[in-house]
């Protein structure tokens, strides 16, 4: 995760209903490539390598089909 | 007899049962080894809260149930009627109920003496944070009991008392149950009722019996799951070896599972599970990503501040992440139900080196070098919480001192094979002698 995203981290906790000082959200905006860097290793994992067809990565998941 | 602590629990059961063992007077008993015990600065600091007159009226109240009249030790994550569970906090987390794990308790007769110190929010397998206090290992009292179940472990293993209940959401029974030389048994998920257990807002979590032998856990564990667990033959099992859960430990701790596993007789047989090395990475993963919010202030500011601030920070938690997490876990089930149609149990070491330091909580290896006993650790059991599967550690003996222990995994819902396996073992290599404050 690159850290450019970090202003967007602030948005999300500050909308997350967090109950937390400025101070606090400066240190997770901070701690956040720490806590993805942890995770990175995730990113190795293809599902479809495996026979599992559906991931949750906007990118790279089929559109579904809206049956209404 | 001098002291009926150091009977073992079925001892006790048996005792009270045949009218040998007053209640009341092993009440009194217990009350005073854990003053004795668990206090002054070198001190187990296992169990935080006694509840002598609670604990007198659920004498007054037991059913004649197979555990009438024994004294356990809960974890911090279960309610009880007189107590809002804490989980290692200073904060009130649940209410007081007669949660799921305790109504267990109380319809097999036992009567809970006290709760156990364990590692704060169960975020960490060492047991250094926590708002109770630093808590201390048997063998070592210089050393981590582990975690975050720790307390648990550390009562069992110092004869404070002969059982104990702890939870697992990533290794919190077997991991401290290794460390501390005790058996601990981590239960299938959700087979007994999860309300009033903090563990419940988990897919990974499931709570654990603690015994200083094989048959102590068996009738534990027996009366927990109100199930027969009656011993049978453990010789003669296949089982999985996973060559990634044995890769760049402390070679001596390898060395004395390896010898376990031949000491037994069971056949080897190779076990391929892919991506294995993703099971920390994954649990984080669906650990927070399972989180209904943002964790209340009260409770993150107990942490240290670096520790508080990663936790708020996985509120946002990318979906990547948690989908990729998913999907392992649908690989991992799927793989181990198809070793389970060809091997009885999947066997490991539990621990990668034994307990470290307090002050020094690291451990180094050939490969990876120096790194946090937790980072080490938690990729061994980490598996079991994510399948669902049940889990035990035994000790095998002692390296520089101190206990290490196999892991072995088993299907769903068959504690009694993974009792029947860890009773061959320990038939074959004898119990480990108590550590030396218990002796």
């Amino acid at each position: 995760m690159d850290t450019k995203s970090s202003p967007d981290v602030r948005t999300l906790l500050e909308a997350s209903g967090a109950e937390a000082t400025p101070d606090e959200f400066d240190a997770a905006v901070a701690a956040f490539p720490a806590v993805i860097a942890s995770l990175h290793a995730l990113r190795t994992f293809d599902p479809r390598s495996v026979g599992l067809e559906w991931d949750l990565d906007p990118s790279r998941a089929p559109t579904p089909e809206i049956t209404g | 007899m001098s002291h009926p602590q150091d009977l073992s629990l079925v001892a006790q059961a048996v005792a009270i049962r045949r009218g040998e063992l007053d209640p009341v007077e092993l009440l009194d008993a217990t009350l005073a080894r854990i003053v004795e015990r668990d206090g002054g600065p070198q001190g187990l600091n296992s169990i935080v809260d006694t509840f002598r007159e609670h604990s007198r009226q659920m004498i007054a109240d037991a059913p004649n149930g197979p555990l009438r009249g024994v004294p356990l030790a809960l974890k911090d994550m279960f309610s009880l009627p007189w107590r809002a569970l804490r989980n290692g906090s200073s904060v009130e987390v649940m209410a007081a109920s007669a949660s799921g794990p305790f109504r267990r308790v109380r319809d097999s007769g036992a009567i809970v003496i006290g709760i156990a110190n364990q590692h704060l929010l169960g975020a960490g397998g060492t047991g250094l944070a926590s708002a109770y206090g630093t808590h201390r290992n048997p063998w070592d009292p210089a050393h981590l009991p582990g975690g975050s179940s720790g307390g648990s472990a550390a009562a069992v293993s110092g004869h404070l008392v002969a059982g104990a209940l702890g939870s697992d959401s990533g290794g919190s029974t077997r991991l401290p149950a290794a460390f501390c030389g005790v058996v601990g048994l981590k239960l299938t998920f959700r087979s007994i009722p999860y309300d009033g257990y903090v563990g419940a807002g988990t897919l990974l979590s499931a709570p654990g019996t603690f015994g200083r032998d094989v048959a102590d856990v068996r009738m534990l564990t027996a009366a927990i799951l109100q199930r027969d667990l009656s011993q049978r033959d453990g010789a003669g099992l296949r089982v999985g070896i996973v060559d990634a859960f044995w890769d760049d430990l402390d070679p001596m701790v390898a060395a004395a599972c390896d010898d376990a596993i031949t000491a037994t007789g069971w056949s080897r047989h190779r076990i391929a599970v892919p991506h294995a090395e993703l099971g920390a990475a994954a649990m984080g993963a669906l650990l927070f990503g399972a989180q209904p919010g943002p964790m209340p202030a009260a409770l993150r500011r107990q942490f240290d501040p670096a520790t508080a601030a990663r936790t708020l920070a996985t509120v946002v938690l990318p979906a990547w992440a948690y989908g990729r997490a998913d999907r392992l876990r649908t690989l991992w089930r799927r793989t181990f139900a198809a070793a389970f149609a060809d091997v009885n149990v999947l066997a490991w070491p539990t621990i990668a080196a034994p307990a470290p330091r307090i002050d020094d909580p690291f451990a180094t290896f050939t490969r990876r070098g120096r790194i946090h006993i937790d980072q080490a650790n938690l990729p061994l059991t980490v598996l079991g919480n994510i399948t669902g599967v049940p889990g035990i550690s035994v000790p095998v003996g002692l390296v520089r001192g101190l206990p290490v222990a196999l892991q072995l995994q088993g299907p769903w819902r068959d504690e009694g094979l993974l009792l029947d396996a860890a009773a061959r073992i320990e038939e074959q290599l004898g119990p480990l002698a108590p550590p030396p404050m218990a002796r």
